[in-house]
């Protein structure tokens, strides 16, 4: 594992239940409110489904907008929209919460077209939610009501081609997330499309200034999540997350999420603010026999975890009576390295000449040195290497 | 020859394909730079490369139309990215995390001088680049004028040759079909050492442990020292040539390896095969520049007058 798992909530079947037996009628959906039918859309295109997850600190609840399938009873092909909220510590939904947005069962206030072309909704500074629609909708990005996504009269908006140095690849398909600080008058923008890369500007609500880039080295962006007024985090293909200054323009950290496979389709983060951890939801295809959810809702800690040890290599002449360092790291799954980390180093025995010490650390890099001592007679010794990683460290 | 002090037991992942792999230390990983193109040719994947063969992979797909180099200072760099547009013809310093292009920090050249095999210091602006299998070519960044021509006489092609960092104003080329080594200092294009590794697919200088480090079509690690292995002696020589009796000499032998290159901190044992006279010692050890001293002292009896051979040894 690259990340420390906190603990690991799942497979969520409360996210949605199977309706075949409650017999929802066709004319509004689904009735009662909360035995709503079936499943996620598959979706196309990324447009429909469980697209987006952002923790919302006013309600201390994660909520999930989400687009949902009519059970093939009620409306082959048909959809409908709402919201998933959920409680950070247990994973479980927080209806009460749902019922008092009316984001449940049915159509809610908001227009399905405002969920159809989100791209990208994350709480930002001061608790405010902020969107990233496509360009059939806006090029901008804009203060919205969480319950609804629609946008506020007199919140928060920017159009995104009033920036300097933004892609002109981002026009056609949008991007895949932003960042907003209004305290500090900055906004973030990812996407992968072509560029690849998350951009930063700052005075967005005067003359905004250009910062500077920091690459996404992945093909899709799955999101992206606020942390504070420094950081956010990414998720991207293959379970990788980068966590990124935006405030100085650099990667801060880069890691992967453990049990990567193929039947992953999204990684949604969101930054749990009150609790200051990440959290990640494993969107899974359904068990391909029971129909089940397999989604699972994760909590890391944002520092890494040590995932190997490498074989110590000798870095210079294996001669008798040589002064011989070895090096090795230690590093985590995605390979960003752990330091610095205590590691235990020996000879077995009976042995020909002697290590310096019987510790060394990890440094930049993840890299340590032992530092071996050869015999003035020719022999040939063993050197063992052990990392103790205890879990809840 | 240098010393080869480890070969990884592991393989790497991907295929021999000369085309499209790249290999380049980078100095805040403290690890390899490694890409591949997969065998459909669709994908250059990137991988953090450790000594021991270990590979994680940081990204599936380095970005079409990147291409590495070397960056003074230890780092990697990207150049040549087609798109967007405006980055078209700058040398970009690689992320220390993600090993992906930092293009806002893009330096533009000028002209083609610059490739894969380059070394490029960007204070410096200067593009190191293999001109001819003789020749290592400087130019300038900024306006793609000749700095410097540096005439080293590997031979071969420059398309065999790799230009790697040392450190500052030092600079190694890697050969790889004869696995020549030449150490230089670029800032005043003197040549510093010259030996060999055996021929390799891949090569990289680490700075960090001043190793290098090689893949062959085997798809295995090798590590060597600087350490070069020696290959015979040079000498002993006497001075003078014919000393007297009751006289003294300087005697000297220099310990080189295959490429002539003086092999440093060996020990060597003197022996007279005659026993006519004495040495001052039975061991002395080589200096940087591969010598060991000794002293003889003629006979003093009339009767050891004649002819004596000083013989040397090593062992290796």
């Amino acid at each position: 594992m690259a990340l420390w798992p906190i603990k690991n909530i799942g497979p969520m079947t409360w996210l949605y239940g199977r309706c075949d037996t409650n017999g929802c009628p066709a004319t509004d959906m689904c009735t009662p409110p909360l035995e709503y039918c079936d499943r996620f859309t598959t979706g196309f295109g990324g447009w429909r489904g469980l697209i987006n997850f952002f923790y919302y600190p006013t309600y201390d609840c994660f909520f999930i907008p989400a687009v949902f399938d009519c059970h093939p009873s009620i409306s082959a092909g048909g959809y409908f929209i709402g919201y998933l909220v959920l409680d950070p510590e247990t994973g479980q939904r927080r209806t009460e919460i749902e019922q008092s947005l009316a984001a449940l069962p049915s159509v809610i206030s908001g227009s399905i077209w405002n969920f159809l072309s989100t791209k990208s909704v994350e709480a930002g500074s001061y608790g405010k939610v902020f969107v990233v629609r496509t360009f059939i909708f806006s090029t901008s990005i804009f203060e919205v009501d969480p319950g609804s996504l629609e946008a506020i009269d007199g919140g928060w908006s920017i159009d995104t081609g009033t920036l300097p140095n933004y892609p002109s690849e981002w026009v056609v398909d949008g991007p895949d997330g932003a960042i907003v600080n209004i305290t500090d008058d900055y906004l973030a923008i990812v996407g992968a499309s072509m560029v690849r890369e998350g951009r930063v500007w700052k005075n967005v609500s005067g003359t905004p200034e250009y910062l500077g880039a920091v690459p996404v080295p992945a093909d899709a962006i799955y999101d992206v999540a606020y942390e504070n007024e420094q950081y956010f985090w990414v998720s991207m293909a293959g379970g990788y997350l980068m966590k990124v200054d935006y405030k100085n323009v650099r990667v801060e950290f880069f890691s992967q999420l453990p049990d990567v496979d193929a039947d992953d389709r999204r990684y949604l983060i969101a930054w749990d603010q009150l609790r200051g951890r990440l959290a990640v939801l494993r969107q899974k295809t359904d068990d391909p026999t029971t129909g089940a959810c397999r989604c699972t809702l994760e909590f890391y800690r944002p520092i890494g975890k040590a995932a190997l040890l490498s074989d110590p290599v000798p870095v210079n002449s294996l001669r008798a009576g040589k002064h011989i360092p070895f090096i090795f790291h230690l590093l985590g799954t995605a390979g960003e390295p752990i330091a610095p980390y205590t590691i235990q180093a020996a000879l077995d025995t009976p042995a020909k000449g002697a290590l310096l010490s019987g510790f060394a650390r990890s440094g930049v890099g993840g890299m340590g040195t032992v530092e071996y001592q050869a015999s003035m007679v020719t022999g040939q010794d063993t050197l063992q290497l052990q990392a103790t990683i205890a879990d809840g460290e | 020859m240098l010393e080869q002090v480890f070969t990884s037991t592991k393989l790497l992942p991907g295929y021999y394909n000369t085309n499209a792999m790249y290999l380049r230390f980078m100095k805040t990983w403290r690890a390899l730079y490694y890409t591949f193109l997969n065998a459909a040719g669709t994908d250059t994947s990137l991988y953090k490369l450790l000594h021991d063969a270990s590979t994680f992979k940081m990204s599936n797909n380095v970005k079409p139309g990147t291409w590495i180099l070397g960056l003074a200072g230890g780092g990697v760099g990207t150049y040549g990215d087609s798109s967007p547009a405006e980055y078209v013809d700058k040398v970009f310093p690689v992320d220390e995390f993600t090993g992906f292009p930092l293009r806002q920090k893009g330096v533009s050249y000028s002209g083609t001088v610059l490739n894969w095999r380059s070394l490029v210091d960007l204070e410096r602006d200067y593009a190191m680049t293999p001109y001819n299998g003789n020749v290592l070519r400087a130019s300038k960044l900024s306006d793609g004028s000749v700095a410097w021509d540096f005439t080293h006489n590997l031979g071969g092609s420059q398309n065999t040759q790799y230009v790697h960092w040392v450190r500052d104003g030092q600079g190694v080329i890697l050969q790889s079909d004869t696995g020549k080594v030449l150490f230089f200092n670029y800032l005043t294009q003197e040549v510093l050492l010259q030996t060999a590794v055996d021929p390799f697919l891949l090569a990289a200088y680490d700075s960090a442990n001043q190793v290098i480090v090689t893949i062959n079509t085997d798809l295995l690690v090798r590590v060597y020292a600087i350490t070069p292995l020696p290959d015979h002696f040079i000498g002993p020589t006497l001075s003078p040539a014919s000393p007297y009796q009751y006289g003294h000499a300087d005697l000297s032998v220099q310990l080189v390896g295959d490429q002539g290159e003086p092999c440093a901190g060996w020990w060597i044992h003197w022996n007279l095969t005659n026993n006519k006279g004495a040495l001052e010692k039975i061991v002395s050890q080589t200096g940087e520049d591969g010598i060991a001293t000794n002293y003889y002292f003629c006979p003093t009896d009339a009767g050891d007058i004649g002819a004596e051979t000083v013989s040397v040894e090593v062992a290796v």
